[in-house]
């Protein structure tokens, strides 16, 4: 697909051709093996006839090898994914096929149905310990059939009993909510985008039965109709069929093609940033707005991006040295920081807490042609004084996925190893929490209710926050707790004695002067289901690393590890990459100079933590935090000067697979 | 369980008529028993005060140039002593002795200190480290690093510790434990002691080294309140004199002389080592037509340094000065003072002893040529003087006729006025002719500066007194000019002195500010520097209304992070050094090695590599009207 956006159009002939394609599969030296019942015999299953994009992207003429497809994300903010649509393929739908020989004695019509499911982000169809029982979780697989569910089992045209293989042909297309649950509508609408197709590679499944099967109901009503639930649980049909009773029903063939559809989302940074008029409206703030920025029709419909504003806690206020310097160019050094940090009065400091925008695209802009986002932490001046966030959101949420990220973010450190007091942010964040997007029930004692809801906050089965974080900055580790936190000298104002006010850190602390730490952060709401749930320290084994993983104590809603890492490699270069790979049991992260070459850095998973389900939104931002919440860090927000100039971030490719 | 099972036994003892004997022996294996339980389980330190070691058999560990509010330790026994118990030789973190904590229930030795001896105010706080060492084991390990306070009884009140356990500490190395404990909910008295030791109780030996602790959270800001509030989301106003205050930055002068400590540094000669203790003084002496001041070096016992600028090879040179032998006895006069007194084209010196006043000048510069300081004229003291320290003197041009004259005040409001003529020490006006109230302290403190403090362009210098009243309350200032009709000083302003309601601070005149007057652009402009609390350096100028603080003045352009506010002693002198009627600051920067423990003063520097000694010509923005 040379294509960026993965869009397509194709005519007339490409679908005929496929379909000539199709049939002339039945001659081809790669005939599949041939499954038999009483009635009926069944061959080549082909799931995308229509499709002829490898799992590389290139353009192919073979139909029995895995394809790949982009997400298109044109209008996609109110009709969800859609694979494929209208704009990728002429039909809007992929074409499958199969044959079918009558071994009946009497011309007779069959009954059949593809399902289809999303085989990356899946929880294993069969238990553990049971192997035919459904797996608790496989429920929740992103799993769908016909868009309308109320069509159960198609029906075939009259195939004559002649001995001979008769070609089978239909349409489908991948959609969000696919089994049409209730949970994601909202006045009578079917909102599919609460549901989006997941991405990853997906498997399809042909079922193939006889009239006698359906007209006698043989097979339950959650099978044939995906949308009905079956004493309170969705049916797999992937289960059902492949480990469960459906294995063994009579007449009836199951084949699940080793053809796979790998799904990728590829939303463009170059097409534009939407301003959401909840905050900002054109009249008063649009002074900035522009062809790629701003909140028109467009926009609304096709930027992938948004602007990030934050949310702001007031009680986050600090009192900030009045020095405003360029701390990365400069030579601002520990011996400058020492002395603000001692040599102000209360009268002199300037309280904040760190700002937004007031003026929507002026610090993010989105560039056609480069296909970049570029934001910046604006620089300030006496008077203006300011610590701004600055951030952009994806507006498409998705459940699952490795996200990754190659951006070059500002720098953290200059070269004296002293810090801007900024958090380059990478993280992952419900779409909304609202009870179509709650996460699954936490089954013992429930989550905390609230995100602010502090130490005495109630309990609740389920909740819709959830949070996944990269969050690098210049603090320190939890881990190991005997040296947590450093034994601080924080000296004294006695300028007569310069040992008195610039007195050094602790040596450990020193030692990493350059570095950064990569904090990454799961926020599952403090549900103590999982086996291991603990507080402190814990090790956590991946492969060959353990790392370890810190909670403050059993009422904390989140789990943080941290690694150092250079902060010239990370942002001094000219990009790197940032990946979450967040999956139905586990959550890895993973950084590197290049895609190929990603180290992990972080890793948590379910016996530890509790890993969301629900749908989330991508954020990249660069924040300033106040250190309070980074207890033990050498350097506190409130003795690090307002920044005197810009600071620069840029966004190249953002990646969901 | 044994105590249970013992007294059951001992009551059927009792009913059996036992001999009391045995009775005794049983009750005494029975004490055994729980020494015994108490000692494998319960860690008795935590009960009670431990004993500590002697310090006075180790190395001092007090660095000078150690942090404030800590202590630390490293078990180097003091040489030919005999190693104290409880140290192991051979494997340390620092110098050759760590302490052992070998097996069950061990504890290492104890350092200790008395909470009075924590510093300053009470104590909220303390963080604690210690480098550890396991021998390679298979144990679980079970140690604390432990903070015990206890009072004066020797009983523990407060325990604290950084726990060392489990099977995944690194071993056969050394390694860092470290802790921070809030004390802020904990009442501590000051005559209760803190100990620091190490306790294992695992099978394994440990070795510690290097215990530390220091004392104190991060110190509350000085003040009262912040007065910007940018979450209110209103605009900034800047307020007359209330901080904060923009930054008015004095950038560096090339001087050429690769920012050493000599003012002459070319990279083959030296010349221009100047202490801030030095007595220096900027005027032009030599009278050439460059516009520039000239710095002269005084000091008893050494030959006088002139240094002067030279504007085409951006750098300075010296000029050795000879000096007249019969000035030599007044080299080492109490007050010395530069001005023109009998010329207008150079500018001389007066050297001002009890008795006697001498005034002093130079010959010529000539190039290549040394100049010559050669006398004047010497006179007696014009007015009697009984105690030369309690006069301020000054050398002010007071009418504007660009000559100096000799203004002399004393704190009770006694104060003279005196030009130079060929007849002496002429008296302009005194006291005794008119008093001026403003002068008189009230039984304060009270200080004198002399400069062209007018908002207008003028000739005349100005007297500003700064007062500030005997119960430090408050503080009190008076502008005064000459009347040349009536010979009078009147008040420069038509308000009466200012008096500043708030206890006197860096934003307030002070008596011990030191006023640096000079050509920053706008007429009336001066420096106020003061060094009570910190660094601070501030524009300023009087009004008809009070005075304006323009902004704080700091440094860029300096070499690396060399602030000079951050030495520990920096001596400024204004002086159109530079550029011709622009007065730019010369800075000289010391640490100091060693105070007179009776004075506070620095007798002996210190060339720190942080912070290498410097002298440098900085330069203010030249300010305009609507700056």
């Amino acid at each position: 697909m040379n294509n960026r956006n993965g869009i397509h159009i194709q005519n007339t002939l490409l679908l005929i051709s496929g379909v000539l394609l199709f049939l002339a599969s039945c001659n081809s030296s790669q005939r599949k093996a041939e499954i038999k019942t009483e009635d009926f015999i069944v061959r080549d299953f082909i799931p995308l006839t229509n499709w002829n994009y490898d799992a590389e992207g290139n353009q192919t003429n073979d139909l029995l090898i895995s394809k790949s497809i982009k997400l298109d994300y044109t209008g996609a903010i109110t009709s969800g994914f859609i694979i494929p649509t209208l704009r990728q393929v002429h039909s809007g739908t992929f074409e499958f096929g199969f044959f079918i020989k009558n071994t009946g004695t009497a011309p007779a019509k069959f009954r059949y149905k593809i399902y289809y499911q999303n085989e990356s982000y899946k929880f294993p169809e069969a238990d553990k310990i049971d192997s035919t029982r459904q797996n608790f979780y496989a429920g929740e697989n992103f799993y769908g059939s016909w868009e309308d569910t109320g069509i159960t089992f198609m029906e075939t045209a009259e195939v004559a009993a002649d001995n001979q293989f008769h070609p089978v042909t239909g349409s489908f297309r991948i959609v969000g909510n696919p089994r049409n649950e209730q949970r994601y509508y909202s006045n009578g609408k079917n909102d599919r985008w609460k549901r989006n197709p997941r991405v990853g590679n997906y498997s399809f499944m042909l079922v193939v039965t006889t009239e006698n099967t359906i007209n006698n109901n043989k097979l339950p009503d959650g099978i044939t109709n995906i949308s009905h639930p079956v004493n309170g649980d969705f049916l797999n049909p992937f289960f059902y069929f492949l480990k469960g009773e459906g294995r063994s029903m009579e007449n009836t063939v199951v084949l699940k093609s080793p053809v796979m559809l790998k799904v990728i989302a590829d939303p463009d940074p170059g097409a534009g940033i939407y301003i959401p008029p909840s905050f900002f409206t054109k009249e008063k703030d649009g002074k900035y707005f522009c062809s790629t920025c701003g909140q028109d029709d467009s926009q609304f419909s096709n930027a992938p991006f948004a602007q990030f504003i934050h949310y702001i806690d007031p009680t986050t206020k600090w009192y900030n040295i009045p020095v405003i310097s360029d701390v990365i160019s400069g030579n601002y050094s520990r011996m400058d920081y020492n002395w603000n940090k001692q040599f102000w009065r209360k009268e002199e400091l300037i309280a904040v807490t760190a700002s937004t925008t007031k003026a929507p695209c002026q610090t993010v802009s989105s560039d056609a042609e480069k296909h970049l986002i570029n934001i910046k932490n604006p620089g300030t001046e006496f008077g203006k004084w300011e610590k701004q966030d600055v951030g952009i959101i994806t507006r498409h949420g998705l459940t699952y996925g490795k996200w990754t990220v190659r951006a070059k973010l500002t720098e953290l450190l200059n070269k004296n190893g002293l810090w801007n007091g900024l958090t380059n942010a990478i993280w992952l964040i419900t779409q909304a929490q609202e009870e179509w997007n709650l996460r699954r029930s936490c089954n013992k004692e429930g989550y905390l209710a609230n995100y602010y809801g502090g130490q005495a906050d109630k309990r609740v089965p389920s909740v819709a926050y959830s949070e996944i974080d990269f969050e690098i900055l210049k603090t320190v580790p939890y881990c190991p707790q005997y040296l947590f936190p450093p034994a601080y000298n924080f000296g004294t104002d006695n300028q007569h004695r310069m040992a008195n006010w610039n007195v050094p850190f602790p040596e450990e602390v020193v030692a990493d002067d350059g570095n950064v730490e990569v904090c990454t952060t799961n926020w599952d709401m403090a549900c103590w289901e999982p086996d291991e749930f603990s507080d402190g320290c814990r090790a956590v084994d991946f492969g060959d690393q353990t790392f370890w993983a810190y909670r403050w104590d059993k009422g904390y809603r989140a789990i943080t590890e941290k690694v150092p890492e250079k902060d010239d490699e990370l942002f001094g270069s000219e990009y790197y990459y940032f990946q979450i790979d967040w999956r139905p049991t586990e959550i890895i992260w993973r950084i590197g100079p290049s895609k190929d070459k990603l180290r992990v850095v972080g890793y948590v998973n379910n016996s530890v933590t509790s890993i969301p389900n629900n749908q989330m939104v991508l954020i990249i931002s660069q924040e300033f935090h106040n250190t309070r919440w980074w207890v033990g860090s050498a350097y506190d927000q409130a003795n690090i000067p307002f920044p005197l100039n810009d600071l620069d971030g840029k966004v190249y490719e953002v990646t969901i697979e | 369980m044994s105590t249970i099972l013992s007294w059951r036994f001992l009551k059927k003892m009792e009913t059996d008529r036992k001999p009391v004997r045995i009775r005794v022996l049983m009750i005494f294996l029975l004490l055994i028993i729980l020494i015994v339980a108490g000692y494998l389980w319960l860690p008795v330190g935590r009960l009670l005060h431990r004993s500590p070691l002697n310090e006075k058999e180790f190395v001092n560990q007090q660095q000078e140039d150690q942090s404030p509010n800590s202590v630390s330790f490293n078990f180097e026994p003091a040489p030919n002593t005999e190693t104290p118990a409880g140290l192991y030789k051979g494997i340390a973190h620092s110098g050759s002795f760590s302490a052992k904590v070998f097996g069950i229930n061990s504890y290492s030795p104890a350092i200790e200190r008395k909470v009075s001896e924590t510093g300053p105010g009470e104590l909220k706080a303390i963080g604690v480290s210690a480098w550890v060492y396991i021998f390679p084991t298979k144990a679980d390990i079970t140690s604390d690093l432990i903070l015990g306070i206890s009072n004066k009884l020797g009983v523990n009140v407060i325990w604290k510790k950084v726990i060392v356990e489990g099977t995944r500490l690194p071993m056969g190395k050394w390694f860092k434990v470290s802790g921070f404990f809030d004390l802020a909910d904990k009442e501590i008295n000051a005559d209760y002691r803190l100990q620091l030791f190490y306790w294992n109780n695992s099978k394994a030996d440990i070795l510690v080294d290097d215990f530390y602790m220091v004392f104190g959270t991060s110190p509350e800001r000085k003040g009262d309140t912040t007065y910007v509030d940018m979450t209110l989301q209103k605009p900034f106003t800047a307020k007359l004199n209330t901080p904060p205050f923009p930054f008015i930055m004095a950038e560096k002068q090339e001087i050429g002389n690769h920012s050493s400590a000599f003012l002459v540094d070319d990279g083959k000669q030296k010349q221009g080592l100047i202490s801030p203790d030095d007595r220096l003084f900027t005027r032009n002496f030599t009278g050439d037509n460059s516009g520039l001041d000239q710095l002269l070096v005084l000091n008893p016992g050494k030959k006088p340094e002139l240094f002067v600028y030279s504007r085409e090879k951006k750098a300075f040179s010296m000029i050795s000065v000879n000096v007249d032998p019969s000035i030599q006895p007044f080299m080492d006069s109490p007050v010395i003072l530069a001005g023109r007194f009998s010329s207008r084209s150079a500018s001389e010196l007066i050297f001002i002893k009890e008795k006697e006043i001498l005034l002093a000048g130079f010959s010529k510069n000539v190039a290549g040529k040394e100049i010559l300081m050669r006398p004047i004229r010497k006179t007696a003291m014009p007015f009697p003087v009984a105690d030369l320290k309690k006069f301020q003197f000054l050398a002010p041009d007071i009418n504007g006729d660009d000559i100096s004259e000799l203004f002399a005040a004393e704190a009770d409001g006694t104060w003279h006025l005196f030009k130079f003529s060929e007849a002496g020490w002429e008296q302009v006006s005194s006291a005794e002719a008119h008093t001026v109230t403003e002068w008189m302290d009230e039984g304060g403190r009270i200080s004198f500066f002399a400069g062209e403090f007018r908002p207008l362009p003028s000739w005349e210098e100005t007297i500003l007194a700064i007062m500030e009243t005997q119960d430090h309350a408050s503080v009190k200032y008076s502008l005064h000019v000459l009347d040349p009709v009536t010979g009078q000083f009147k008040r420069l302003f038509r308000y009466k002195q200012k008096l500043h309601d708030t206890l006197p601070g860096p934003d307030v005149l002070n008596p011990g500010d030191q006023i640096l007057t000079g050509n920053f652009g706008m007429p009336g402009l001066f420096l106020k520097y003061n060094r009570d609390w910190r660094f601070d350096l501030k524009l300023l100028s009087f009004e008809n209304s009070g005075y304006c603080i323009h902004g704080n003045v700091d440094f860029k352009g300096y070499e690396k992070d060399h602030n000079p506010k951050y030495f520990e002693i920096l001596r400024i002198i204004p002086g159109c050094f530079i550029e011709p009627g622009k007065t730019s600051l010369l800075v000289i920067g010391r640490n100091c090695k060693k105070s007179d423990p009776g004075t506070g003063k620095c007798i002996e520097f210190d060339d720190r590599p942080e912070l290498p000694n410097t002298i440098q010509v900085y330069a203010l923005p030249y300010f305009s009207k609507n700056d």
